[in-house]
C-alpha cells in the first residue's frame, strides 16, 4: 500500500533527478572526456558495423607482403598479406566481444554480492569482504593466466579469467555504496514499510551506487582491453588466424627486424583505446563528485 | 585642538628612542587584489606593538610580510620595511633568510601546527641553533635545552626527546617560544599567540612572553584580535580596519579616549564592559575586493555621515598629540572609551 | 606499536587460507579430467589412472585439501606434470632473475617519479608541471609491452645501442648482466613511474602547504633543509605505501615484459605453465606470487610507523 504512495511523488527520485542534471552538465564541459566518449564511439560503431565496412581481415593479397600504406591497403600490409586496416577493425569487434564478456562476469557477480555484503553487513560482510581481499592479493595477471591455463586457450576462456580477477574490485565499489546507503533515511523508511531486502536493493540502494559502479566500469574496460592486448600478444588469449590487437603487436614483433612499422598501428590503437577510457573514468568521476559534492 | 594631516609615514615619536622596526606604506596584493593598503608603523625598542583587528583586517599578512613571508599568490606592491639600515621588502632572499631567527623572529597562533610532527622537538629547536649561531650538534642541542628550561618546561632535557604530539597546546608554545628566542633576536612578531590556547595557559604564556621581553630587552610586535590582551601587553596600539591602518596611538589614548568609532565599538564589544551591553558591531567586515570607496568603515559606522564615502581615500591625520586616525568626523566626535 | 605490529602480522593469516585455498581449487575447476590433461595428449589410460592416484585425485575434496595444507607447510609445491622437476626448484630458480628485473624497474620508477614529481611539486602550475603531470597521465595508460616493444624499435633494432632480447646472469659479468636488464626494466616501470610521479607530486604539494614549512621558513631555515630533509621525510610516508602497492603490478607486467624479452624469470614461468596446462605448476606459481605481494603488504604497513611518529603510541 506505501509502495504505491512511494511511487507517485518520491522525493528522492526528484533530488536523483536534478542530481543527474548536474552530473551531465559537469560532464558535458570536460572536453577531453567528451573525446574520449566520441573515441568510444567510433570503436563500437566500427565493431558492430565491421562485416558491412568491407573489412577483409583474412584476405591474403599475394601481390603486398609487408607493405607500408598504400591506396589500396590504407595502414599496409603484414607479412601474409592481410590488410592491416580491416585486421584492426576486426580487432575492434573482438575487443568489444571481450569487454562484454569480462565485464558481465565482473560486474555480474561483483555487484549484487557487493550490494548484499554491503547492506546485511555481520559476519557475512566480513566473509564475504576477506574472500574478496585473497582474490586481490594475486597479482591481476599472473592469476589470469593460471585461469586460463586451467580452462585452456581462447578468447572467453581468457575473459572468464580476467572477469574473475576484476569482480573484488566491482564487489568493493558496490559495498562502500551499500554501506553508505544503509545508513541513509530512506532506507530506513523502505524497511519500516516492509519492503523486502531483494525490493530494497534494487530500488533504492543500487541507485546510489550507479556513479561509482559507472566510473569503475569505465576504468575497467580500459584495463580489460589492455588486459586482451597482453593476454593475445601471448597467445592465450584468441585462436589464429583471427585478428585481435595483441596478436597483431606479437605478429609485428616478430618481423621487427625486418619491418619497424608494423607494430605500430596496433599498438597505437590500444594506446589510444586504453587512454581514453582512463580519461573517460576521470571525466566521470569528476562530474559525479561535484554533484554529490554540491547536494548538500 | 587641530587636526594635521600627518604624512602617511611620518614617525609618533622623535627623539631619543631608537625604532628598531618602522614600516612605512606597506601594501600587499593577493593575485591583483588588495590586501594590505598603506599601512605604516613602527616598532620601538623594548617597547610591545599591538595591531589589532578583526580576521579580514590583513593583521596576520602584514606581519608575515615583514620578514617576506607573504604566502604563495601574494606580493608586496609597495611600501618598505626598515630594520637595521636595510629595507627588508628589496632584501634578497639570502639576506632574508640570515634575519629570520636571528634579529627578527616570529611566533604562531596554533603552535602545535607549526612545528614539524615528524622531528624530535630537541632537533628543531637545535636546528634553529646551529643555523644561526654555527653551533654544532652538542652545542646547539645543550643550547636548545637551555633555552626549552628557561621557559619553564620541566625535566626539559627528557623533553628534548618528545616528539610535538607529546606536548600540550600551551607547551608547544613554550617551545615555539624557545625556537623563537634561541638566536637571541631582537624583534618577536607574535601572531595571535594565545587564541588557540585555553584561557587559564593564556595568562600564563602572556606572562612568560612579559616576562621574557624585559629580561631581553625585547621589542615586540603583538598581533590579536582580543582588545583585552592588547590591553595587558602592549605599549602602543595599531588597530587595522580592511587593509587600512585605522588609529595609532599609545595605549592608554587608545582605550581612554579614542578617536576612531571602529576602535569605540570594539571597544564596547568587550564583554567586561557591564552586564547587558553585549554590543556586536553590526553588518560585516567587507573582504578584500569589496572595499567600498571612501571610509570603508562607514556602512557600519553609529556616527557616518554622506561625507565619510565621499572621498576617495580618507587619509590618516594626527587627530590628538601622537594620536593617529583615518576618520573624517575624529575632530567632531567625542568618544568615551573604556577604563 | 608492538601490539599493533603484531596484530597486523596475525591479521594476515584467515587471507592466506584462503589464498592456499584458491589455489588448491583451481585443480579442482579444471574441466574435465585434471589428471588426463596432466598427462597431456600422448597419455595413455595407465598414465592417467597412475597420476590420479599420485595425486590423490580419488579422494574426497576436504581431504586433498588437508594434504595440501601439509604439503605446503613443508615447502613441497609438488612436481611439474611437464618435466617432472619439483615445482619448489624450478620457481626458486626463476625468482632471482626476476628479482633482478624488478629491482631495476623498481629503481627507474623511484628515480623517474622523484626527480618528476618533486619537481612538478616546486613548480606547481608552470609548464614543467603540465608537462610532467601530461606525461605521467600518458605512460599510466601504455601497457608494458608496448612500452616495451617500442623501445626495443627504436633502441635495439634502429639505434642498436642494447641488446633486443635475452638475460644475462651476475656471473658472467656485471655490465652485461645490467645492459640486458635496462630495457626491460625500463618498459616495466613506466606505468609504475606514472602513477608514483602523480603521488610523489601531490604528497609533496601537500607537505609544502603545511604551517611547519612555513615556520620552518620563517626561522630562515635554507631551502635545501626544508625540502630536501623535512618535506622529505614528511611526504615519504604516503610515497611509500603506494611503492609497496607496485610489486603486484610489477609482477603481474613481468609476465608479458618477460616474455617479449625472453627473460627465464617467474614471469615466463608462469606463462610457460599456462600454455602447458601444467597444473601443479600453476598452483605453485600462482600461490607463490600472491603470497609474496602478501608480504610485500605486511611490510609496507609494518614500516609505516617508523616514518611517522605520530603512529607509533
Amino acid at each position: 500500500m506505501s509502495e504505491a504512495t512511494v511511487d507517485v511523488f518520491d522525493p528522492r527520485r526528484v533530488k536523483r533527478l536534478a542530481g543527474r542534471h548536474r552530473v551531465w552538465s559537469t560532464f558535458a564541459g570536460n572536453k577531453v572526456a567528451l573525446v574520449a566518449l566520441g573515441v568510444y564511439g567510433v570503436f563500437v560503431f566500427l565493431a558492430i558495423f565491421a562485416p558491412w565496412l568491407g573489412a577483409h581481415p583474412n584476405d591474403v593479397d599475394a601481390s603486398a607482403f609487408l607493405k607500408g600504406p598504400s591506396a589500396d591497403h590504407l595502414l599496409g600490409t603484414d607479412q601474409l598479406g592481410r590488410d592491416v586496416l580491416s585486421r584492426l577493425i576486426a580487432g575492434c569487434r573482438v575487443d568489444l566481444v571481450a569487454v562484454l564478456e569480462a565485464l558481465g562476469i565482473a560486474a555480474g557477480i561483483g555487484i549484487p554480492v557487493g550490494l548484499f555484503s554491503g547492506y546485511v553487513g555481520g559476519w557475512v560482510d566480513v566473509a564475504v569482504a576477506r574472500v574478496a581481499d585473497a582474490v586481490l592479493a594475486f597479482p591481476s595477471l599472473i592469476l589470469a593466466i593460471g585461469i586460463v591455463g586451467i580452462l585452456g586457450p581462447g578468447l572467453t576462456q581468457a575473459m572468464v579469467a580476467v572477469g574473475v580477477v576484476l569482480t573484488p574490485r566491482f564487489f568493493r565499489v558496490a559495498r562502500s555504496c551499500a554501506l553508505a546507503a544503509a545508513r541513509e533515511g530512506f532506507v530506513e523508511a523502505a524497511i519500516a514499510d516492509g519492503c523486502t531486502t531483494r525490493r530494497i536493493l534494487f530500488r533504492y540502494v543500487l541507485p546510489e551506487a550507479s556513479g561509482p559502479v559507472l566510473v569503475q566500469t569505465t576504468y575497467s574496460i580500459g584495463y580489460v582491453i589492455a588486459a586482451e592486448a597482453s593476454l593475445g600478444f601471448l597467445g592465450l588469449g584468441v585462436r589464429p588466424p583471427q585478428a585481435s590487437w595483441g596478436s597483431m603487436i606479437a605478429q609485428g614483433f616478430a618481423v621487427v627486424r625486418q619491418s619497424s612499422y608494423l607494430v605500430i598501428p596496433p599498438s597505437l590503437v590500444v594506446i589510444v583505446a586504453v587512454s581514453a577510457a582512463f580519461l573517460l573514468g576521470d571525466g566521470l568521476r569528476d562530474a559525479i563528485h561535484s554533484s554529490t559534492s554540491r547536494r548538500q | 585642538m587641530l587636526a594635521r594631516t600627518a604624512g602617511e609615514g611620518a614617525p609618533l615619536l622623535q627623539g631619543s628612542d631608537e625604532a628598531l622596526l618602522r614600516v612605512e606604506g606597506l601594501t600587499v596584493d593577493f593575485g591583483g587584489v588588495r590586501v594590505v593598503d598603506d599601512v605604516s608603523f613602527e616598532l620601538m625598542r623594548g617597547r610591545t606593538l599591538g595591531l589589532v583587528g578583526e580576521s579580514g583586517s590583513g593583521k596576520s599578512v602584514t606581519a608575515r610580510a615583514i620578514l617576506g613571508l607573504v604566502a604563495t599568490g601574494g606580493r608586496i606592491a609597495a611600501g618598505s620595511v626598515h630594520f637595521q639600515n636595510r629595507d627588508l621588502v628589496r632584501a634578497t632572499r639570502h639576506e632574508l633568510r640570515e634575519i629570520r631567527g636571528r634579529d627578527i623572529a616570529m611566533i604562531f597562533q596554533e603552535p602545535r601546527r607549526a612545528l614539524d610532527p615528524s622531528f624530535k622537538i630537541g632537533t628543531q629547536i637545535a636546528a634553529v641553533a646551529r643555523r644561526h649561531l654555527g653551533l654544532g650538534k652538542a652545542q646547539a642541542w645543550k643550547h636548545a635545552t637551555q633555552l626549552l628550561s628557561e621557559m619553564r618546561i620541566p625535566q626539559a632535557a627528557l623533553r628534548m626527546h618528545d616528539y610535538p604530539h607529546q606536548f600540550s597546546g600551551g607547551m608547544c608554545q613554550r617551545v615555539m617560544l624557545a625556537m623563537a628566542l634561541v638566536a637571541s633576536p631582537k624583534v618577536l612578531i607574535a601572531d595571535e599567540p594565545t587564541t588557540a590556547l585555553d584561557v587559564s595557559v593564556q595568562a600564563r604564556i602572556l606572562e612568560l612572553i612579559r616576562e621574557i621581553q624585559v629580561e631581553r630587552d625585547l621589542s615586540v610586535l603583538f598581533i590579536s584580535h582580543d582588545l583585552g590582551v592588547i590591553a595587558e601587553m602592549c605599549d602602543e596600539v595599531a588597530v587595522m580596519y580592511a587593509g587600512h591602518l585605522v588609529e595609532r596611538a599609545a595605549v592608554e589614548s587608545i582605550f581612554g579616549h579614542p578617536r576612531h568609532p571602529y576602535t569605540q565599538a570594539l571597544l564596547d564589544s568587550l564583554p567586561q564592559r557591564g552586564v547587558g551591553r553585549f554590543h556586536q558591531i553590526r553588518g560585516t567586515i567587507p573582504m578584500p575586493g569589496e572595499w567600498p570607496s571612501g571610509c570603508r568603515f562607514a556602512p557600519r559606522c553609529d556616527f557616518a555621515e554622506p561625507r565619510c564615502s565621499a572621498p576617495e581615500r580618507v587619509a590618516l591625520v594626527e587627530a590628538a598629540d601622537r594620536h593617529l586616525a583615518r576618520c573624517v568626523r575624529t575632530a567632531e566626535l567625542d568618544l568615551e572609551g573604556v577604563e | 606499536m608492538l601490539r599493533a605490529s603484531v596484530r597486523r602480522i596475525v591479521s594476515i593469516v584467515p587471507t592466506l587460507v584462503l589464498v592456499v585455498f584458491m589455489s588448491f581449487i583451481l585443480q579442482a575447476a579444471t574441466p574435465g579430467d585434471a589428471a588426463r590433461i596432466i598427462a597431456g595428449p600422448l597419455g595413455s589410460e595407465t598414465e592417467i589412472a597412475r597420476i590420479r592416484d599420485e595425486l590423490d585425485l580419488n579422494k574426497p575434496l576436504v581431504v586433498q585439501f588437508g594434504d595440501y595444507i601439509w604439503r605446503i607447510v613443508h615447502g613441497n609445491l609438488g612436481v611439474s606434470a611437464l618435466t617432472g622437476i619439483r615445482v619448489t626448484k624450478t620457481i626458486f630458480d626463476a625468482i632471482p632473475v626476476t628479482m633482478s628485473l624488478v629491482l631495476v624497474a623498481l629503481s627507474f620508477a623511484l628515480i623517474l617519479a622523484l626527480t618528476g614529481g618533486v619537481l612538478a611539486a616546486l613548480r606547481r602550475n608552470t609548464w614543467v608541471d603540465r608537462v610532467i603531470t601530461g606525461t605521467a597521465a600518458v605512460g599510466l595508460a601504455v601497457p608494458a609491452f608496448i612500452t616495451g616493444v617500442l623501445l626495443v624499435l627504436v633502441v635495439a633494432v634502429q639505434l642498436r645501442w642494447l641488446p633486443a632480447t635475452g638475460y644475462a646472469y651476475l656471473s658472467d659479468g656485471f655490465w652485461p648482466w645490467l645492459s640486458h636488464l635496462i630495457l626491460p626494466g625500463l618498459a616495466l616501470s613506466l606505468v609504475s613511474a606514472s602513477e608514483l610521479t602523480r603521488f610523489v607530486r601531490s604528497s609533496f604539494v601537500d607537505t609544502l602547504d603545511r604551517d611547519y614549512i612555513r615556520a620552518a621558513e620563517a626561522y630562515g631555515l635554507s631551502a635545501l633543509t626544508v625540502v630536501g630533509g623535512r618535506a622529505a621525510k614528511n611526504a615519504a610516508a604516503p610515497v611509500l605505501t603506494v611503492f609497496g602497492l607496485q610489486v603486484g603490478r610489477l609482477l603481474s607486467s613481468a609476465v608479458v615484459v618477460e616474455g617479449l624479452f625472453s627473460i627465464p624469470g617467474f614471469g615466463t614461468l608462469a606463462f610457460q605453465s599456462a600454455i602447458n596446462r601444467d597444473i601443479p605448476l600453476i598452483q605453485g606459481v600462482v600461490l607463490v606470487a600472491a603470497g609474496f605481494v602478501m608480504l610485500m603488504n605486511l611490510l609496507t604497513d609494518l614500516l609505516y610507523p617508523v616514518l611517522n611518529p605520530r603512529l607509533r603510541d
